[in-house]
């Protein structure tokens, strides 16, 4: 008994994890670049995104000094190393706001969301937003779409930084 | 030889010396000015190739010269602030004095090398502060023992600082370079100090992906010290020299277009020598 026990309980994990990750996904990124001056030099900014895993289009606004990235193929986009791709194009990344699906779970008073193909989640900054949104869903654990800015909260004493996304708009799918 | 025609075809070389050291291939950058250096550097591993047809006249009383050249250059971007580049100058025609006959020449010129490092770069909307050290090597690769000469025959060293304030309707660039020449065979070229200041507009603020032109005006100063030969220095060489250049750059994503002239405003040379009466340079650069 305690046996099948085991295995229904490890069956419903791997249930619930593939269920989170397949629906999670970072769609849309708008990354607001300084130093973008002329449109020659936007150039090397396009190809260094567009190398980025799950980038499809990339549009570059030059009087808005903005960045907009799309997914392709339903894939989500590989967020994590915007700021330093920016950087080895010449530029510099101020602020990164990303549109994300995915499923809000919470460990240890801390809310996530899982938002890739892989174990990768993202912090949920603990805001009014949020507790809108978790009041929204009322207990039920369902997909989302958020859309919030996306940075690194530098630990002291830790060598890598989570990310973290604060929600500015929220819808319940 | 006697001593009157010793001197006058020391002259003559060092002439053509001059007009060799004196051209300065434009950098590779479309968005900096085009006699003089900006602080600017390809994205990382990305690549620039830019070719560039030069041409430059001098005379002196009814003696006309003339020299026309192809430069081909690689840029490498080994990180978001440091870039190497490889010009290789090909000499295309040089028409020189009577003294050695009218000698079109054809052949690859002295190759160089150059880094530049993005020390300081300041962000903010729209606009990019900069400042570049820029550190090259000239090789003596181009043929030096026939006449006319299409190599200087020594290998130079160049110090450079550069700075630059970019934004989306202005552009102001300032540089200093020295030039230091080693001793070829016989002749060693004067040192040389060049200082330039730049000042463009984009008069339309086009957008990514639309054709972007930018209009520029340059003032180019050059300061030559004498050369020598055999360590002896040649009375009728070096001097000073400010042009002003008016340029323009059109770009369309990753293609650029740009040319310029310089018209000499000011020449202080040594003793009787040709003096410049125009530059040109007109380039095709692509980053890939």
């Amino acid at each position: 008994m305690k046996k099948l026990l085991f295995v229904l309980t490890a069956i419903f994990i791997v249930q619930t994890v593939f269920f989170t990750l397949s629906n999670a996904q970072v769609k849309q990124v708008r990354i607001k670049v300084n130093g973008l001056a002329c449109p020659f030099c936007a150039y090397g900014l396009e190809k260094k995104l567009k190398k980025l895993d799950g980038v499809g289009e990339v549009k570059i606004s030059l009087n808005k000094g903005m960045a907009t990235l799309d997914n392709k193929d339903n894939q989500s986009i590989e967020f994590e190393n915007l700021t330093s791709v920016v950087k080895d194009a010449g530029f510099s990344a101020t602020e990164i706001t990303a549109t994300v699906k995915g499923v809000i779970s919470k460990s240890d008073d801390i809310y996530f969301l899982s938002v890739v193909d892989s174990n990768k989640k993202l912090i949920l900054e603990n805001n009014e937003k949020l507790q809108n949104l978790l009041s929204s869903l009322n207990g039920v654990e369902k997909a989302v779409s958020v859309k919030g800015i996306l940075y690194q909260k530098e630990t002291p004493g830790h060598k890598s930084h989570p990310f973290t996304l604060s929600i500015q708009r929220f819808e319940i799918k | 030889m006697n001593t009157l025609k010793f001197i006058k075809t020391a002259s003559l070389v060092s002439l053509y010396a001059t007009i060799l050291l004196s051209f300065s291939p434009t950098n590779l950058f479309a968005h900096e000015p085009i006699f003089g250096l900006g602080p600017h550097v390809v994205f990382k591993n990305g690549f620039g190739i830019e070719t560039e047809y030069e041409s430059e006249r001098m005379s002196a009383g009814s003696e006309t010269e003339k020299r026309t050249s192809f430069h081909t250059e690689i840029m490498y971007g080994v990180t978001g602030d440091l870039a190497v580049t490889l010009s290789v100058p090909t000499i295309l025609g040089r028409t020189v004095g009577e003294a050695v006959g009218n000698i079109p020449r054809t052949g690859l010129g002295d190759i160089s090398l150059r880094t530049k490092y993005r020390f300081w770069r300041v962000d903010r909307p729209g606009i990019q502060d900069a400042a570049a050290v820029i550190f090259g090597l000239k090789l003596p690769t181009g043929d030096y023992e026939n006449t006319p000469p299409l190599g200087s025959g020594s290998t130079d060293v160049l110090f450079a600082l550069a700075a630059a304030r970019e934004s989306r309707r202005w552009y102001y660039f300032g540089n200093v370079r020295y030039r230091l020449n080693t001793n070829g065979s016989t002749m060693q070229f004067g040192n040389r100090f060049l200082a330039d200041v730049a000042f463009g507009v984009r008069p339309w603020l086009t957008e990514y992906l639309k054709p972007d032109l930018v209009v520029m005006v340059e003032a180019n100063w050059e300061s030559l010290q004498r050369n020598k030969i055999n360590g002896t220095e040649l009375r009728d060489s070096g001097g000073e020299m400010l042009f002003i250049s008016p340029g323009f750059f059109l770009t369309l994503r990753n293609w650029a277009f740009k040319g310029g002239i310089q018209f000499p405003v000011n020449q202080e040379l040594n003793g009787p020598q040709a003096k410049t009466d125009y530059r040109f340079a007109l380039a095709i650069e692509i980053h890939i």
